[in-house]
């Protein structure tokens, strides 16, 4: 008994000594510094191939010594930037993998890639091929962003820079996952597939593009709009009036139908895309004051409650009812008259804004697109009890005959810092005298009770 | 069969030994298997396949009564004598060792897909033999110990994933709510009670409980908790990844964690899945492989199992290189053990207490005249 429990201690001892060498030290053992990590990925349509695709790759000792010239251009041999790019024609992703390794020093592992870039080209032909790959492929991760742009993503990739964040990794994910800007989705590559399968949505991915203003005076050239202010969420990547020396923006949506892209929206559309789809946060709009005398109130606005939808189908075609239910703060309000007092005149008009707003947009997914990226056919679904009847039903091909109802539920509920404000010139407005009512509505000074 | 009689445990590690017996599939195919069956209405059928394992149940324990605290050879062989027992030994043992080598197999191709993709499959594979045979050559008393430290955690880090992904369910992936139809739902269910096949090793179980009456709580206690991780796993699966998309990946929970990522700080999660799925997978091998050979040894009457073990596990290692490739494995895995294994669990075993309570009142009879 004795000895056998000694002959267990040495083979378990002997077990241990083999297993330490065979896990760390065979096949499967990786070097982090043997190993080239690119951050994003970008296809095109190719010349001398079928596909384009341009890696970018980071240079981890310039990252991590602070980024741009602080490291002294010591590592990844990126001359101090914190990335470096490379671009190949080749037949299929894994197979420019390859020639990328023909090409660099160390193994190409895609377990960092943070962003898939698609030229709209490529995009427009179809992109479904290059997506299964990838979420077919161990390394690369479900949750990389999509973005489609109308640059070339080897020219994209290598104007993108992060002045204000010296890992770019986190810069993509600042900027592409972040939830205080609504003016593009947020758009990652596992819904991206799963919505390419699916009948009850369609697919969509973040718009951005490079600005390629470099001063002021080609903003003045973009033309003015004389008194009238111009929607800020009316652009799209690409053209938006900005001077800057980080050259990419995004702004907007890529819309598609199946793999391939139909269309884009611009940021007000994507700010309403989001609305519909219940995962809007929070954005300023700007609406035009009612007086007519071009100022206007800008309000952060938002959503409430998720928004409730229903489809009904009546004759043979999907009535579709959504209701918004969302609330503002007052940010800024240029006219004389106290708003803060008597908000409904407000209300009122963002509730026609944005009900305005939904509706074209909705409309335009359904007869421009004929897409439904808004996964409004989820709400049908339930009418049906089997997936065969569901699939009979052929929801795509009944949702570019779609209504649609669009109601806003809206309440202002803060006004900022300032209650009332006791500026006596404010804007051009014409004046309204000291206690009168106009429209309803006292002017500022009334000094009236709350 | 002398080995291990005096060894007790109590009805705590034996709830855990059948748990993670019967659980460890929702780490590897459950999901996925109860989509192919009835697409988004997997929830269902995994209701109803516990439902119906609790009523299998039921009836097998109902004949049980007048055998309390003999495993299932003894019985055979009280009623039928050696031939019965040397056949339901080889059958049981014969079912157990084909659940290891599939198993094994299919564990050691789950760890090169999404870990050790370079290494040679038997160098995989090698490991879980290593553990294999220490947890068999240690007994029963360690496999079952082991499990009762193991099974709490990775029950743990499963209910971590699920929750962790509710951020990404989608409530409207449950509808059409009877997915690919009520016929599939009642007949796949039926023949899916097979994912309760493990319940065999219960049958084994009584000499070694410290109450012989347990067995019978155990097994209802066992079949309710893999009943909640059946149907919550299936449900959270069906919430996160849309039917048809929900019948493509590999590793459903591996996928599931995959799509975890809660802030920037709390990212790749399936590190966690790897670490308790591997805990799990190398348990149920031990304790497969353990009570497979245990089970042949005590119905060819040898009296210790022990010196069996590592020529079993030179012939595990064998058999699991069987099927040609990983698609051959998940076949056999879908067509036969999940759709056959029932007739063994329930029908063979229902069927030997049936003729050995016939056998026995044979007995009885001729005796008093």
């Amino acid at each position: 008994m004795k000895r056998t429990v000694v002959y267990l201690r040495i083979g378990c001892c002997l077990l241990l000594l083999i297993m330490s060498l065979a896990l760390s030290g065979c096949y499967d053992q990786r070097e982090i510094d043997e190993m080239a990590y690119p951050l994003a990925v970008g296809l095109d349509v190719g010349r001398a191939n079928i596909l384009r695709m341009t890696l970018q790759l980071a240079a981890p000792l310039s990252i991590g010594g602070g980024g741009g010239g602080e490291s002294g251009g010591g590592g990844g041999g990126a001359g101090g930037k914190p990335v470096s790019v490379i671009t190949v024609d080749t037949p299929s992703i894994y197979s420019g993998l390859n020639m990328v390794n023909n090409v660099i020093s160390k193994e190409i592992n895609m377990s960092h890639a943070k962003v898939i870039v698609i030229s709209r080209k490529l995009a427009e032909k179809g992109i479904s091929k290059y997506i299964q790959a990838m979420m077919r492929g161990r390394e690369f991760r479900p949750d990389m962003f999509i973005v489609v742009t109308d640059d070339p993503p080897d020219v994209y990739l290598r104007e993108v820079s992060s002045v204000l964040e010296s890992n770019p990794a986190k810069y993509y994910e600042l900027l592409l996952g972040k939830d205080y800007s609504s003016y593009y989705p947020e758009a990652r590559i596992a819904d991206f597939h799963h919505a390419i399968e699916r009948l009850d949505i369609e697919p969509t991915a973040v718009l951005s593009g490079i600005n390629p203003k470099e001063s002021v005076e080609e903003i003045d050239m973009m033309g003015k709009t004389g008194e009238h202010y111009l929607d800020e969420g009316r652009y799209e990547a690409g053209n938006v009036p900005a001077v800057s020396e980080l050259k990419n923006v995004a702004m907007g949506t890529a819309v598609f139908r199946g793999g391939k892209m139909v269309g884009t929206l611009n940021g007000i559309e994507s700010v309403c895309f989001q609305m519909v789809t219940g995962r809007y946060n929070h954005s300023y709009w700007t609406i035009p004051d009612i007086t007519g005398s071009g100022n206007v109130i800008v309000m952060n606005v938002v959503q409430r409650k998720r928004p409730k939808t229903t489809v009904e189908m009546k004759d043979g075609k999907p009535y579709i009812t959504v209701r918004l239910d969302l609330e503002g703060d007052y940010t800024s309000i240029q006219s004389t008259l106290e708003h803060e007092k008597y908000p409904e005149a407000i209300e009122n008009k963002t509730i026609e804004v944005i009900r305005e707003n939904v509706t074209t947009f909705l409309r335009r997914t359904a007869e421009e697109f004929d897409s439904d990226i808004c996964g409004l056919g989820r709400f049908m679904k339930g009418k049906f009890l089997t997936w065969d009847e569901w699939e009979k039903f052929d929801w795509p091909s009944h949702y570019r005959n779609s209504e649609f109802n669009v109601e806003v539920k809206f309440k202002i509920r803060r006004t900022g810092l300032i209650i009332r404000l006791m500026m006596p010139e404010l804007s051009a407005a014409p004046r309204v005298a000291s206690g009168s009512v106009k429209g309803g509505w006292l002017c500022r000074y009334s000094h009236g009770p709350w | 069969m002398q080995m291990d009689k005096r060894i007790r445990f109590g009805r705590w590690e034996a709830i855990m030994l059948i748990t993670n017996l019967i659980c460890t599939k929702v780490f590897l195919y459950f999901n996925r298997m109860t989509a192919e069956d009835t697409g988004n209405a997997g929830w269902m059928m995994a209701a109803f396949t516990s439902a119906m394992a609790l009523l299998f149940y039921f009836l097998v324990m109902s004949l049980y009564g007048k055998f309390e605290g003999m495993d299932i050879l003894d019985i055979a062989e009280a009623g039928g004598g050696k031939v019965l027992r040397t056949i339901t030994g080889f059958v049981l043992g014969g079912a157990l060792f084909v659940l290891a080598a599939i198993t094994m197999r299919k564990f050691s191709e789950d760890i090169k897909t999404i870990s050790l993709p370079t290494s040679p499959l038997s160098y995989v594979m090698g490991f879980f033999m290593a553990g294999v045979i220490i947890a068999g050559l240690l007994g029963v008393e360690s496999i079952v110990r082991h499990n009762a430290i193991v099974t709490p955690i990775a029950t743990a880090g499963y209910i971590v994933i699920l929750l962790g992904i509710m951020p990404n369910i989608d409530v409207t992936n449950l509808l059409p709510i009877l997915g690919t139809g009520l016929k599939d739902i009642l007949m796949k269910g039926f023949y899916r009670t097979s994912v309760f096949a493990e319940l065999l090793v219960l049958f084994m179980l009584p000499p070694f409980l410290e109450n012989p009456g347990d067995a019978r709580k155990v097994g209802y206690v066992a079949i309710t908790a893999s009943s909640f991780f059946f149907v919550t796993g299936s449900l959270v699966y069906t919430l996160v990844f849309p039917y048809p998309t929900s019948m493509e990946p590999f590793l459903p929970v591996f996928n599931m964690a995959r799509l975890i990522g809660l802030g920037r700080f709390f990212q790749r999660i399936e590190s966690l899945f790897v670490f308790i799925w591997v805990m799990s997978a190398l348990v149920y091998l031990s304790t497969v492989f353990y009570f497979g050979v245990y089970t042949v040894s005590k119905a060819a009457g040898l009296k210790y199992a022990r010196p069996m073990m590592i020529p079993f596990a030179i012939i595990l290692f064998s058999a699991a290189f069987l099927p040609v490739d990983l698609l051959s494995v998940i076949k056999i895995e879908s067509e036969i053990i999940n759709t056959w294994g029932w007739a063994v669990t329930f029908a063979f075993i229902g069927l030997v207490m049936i003729a050995a309570g016939a056998g026995k009142r044979a007995g009885r009879g001729t005796k008093g005249r």
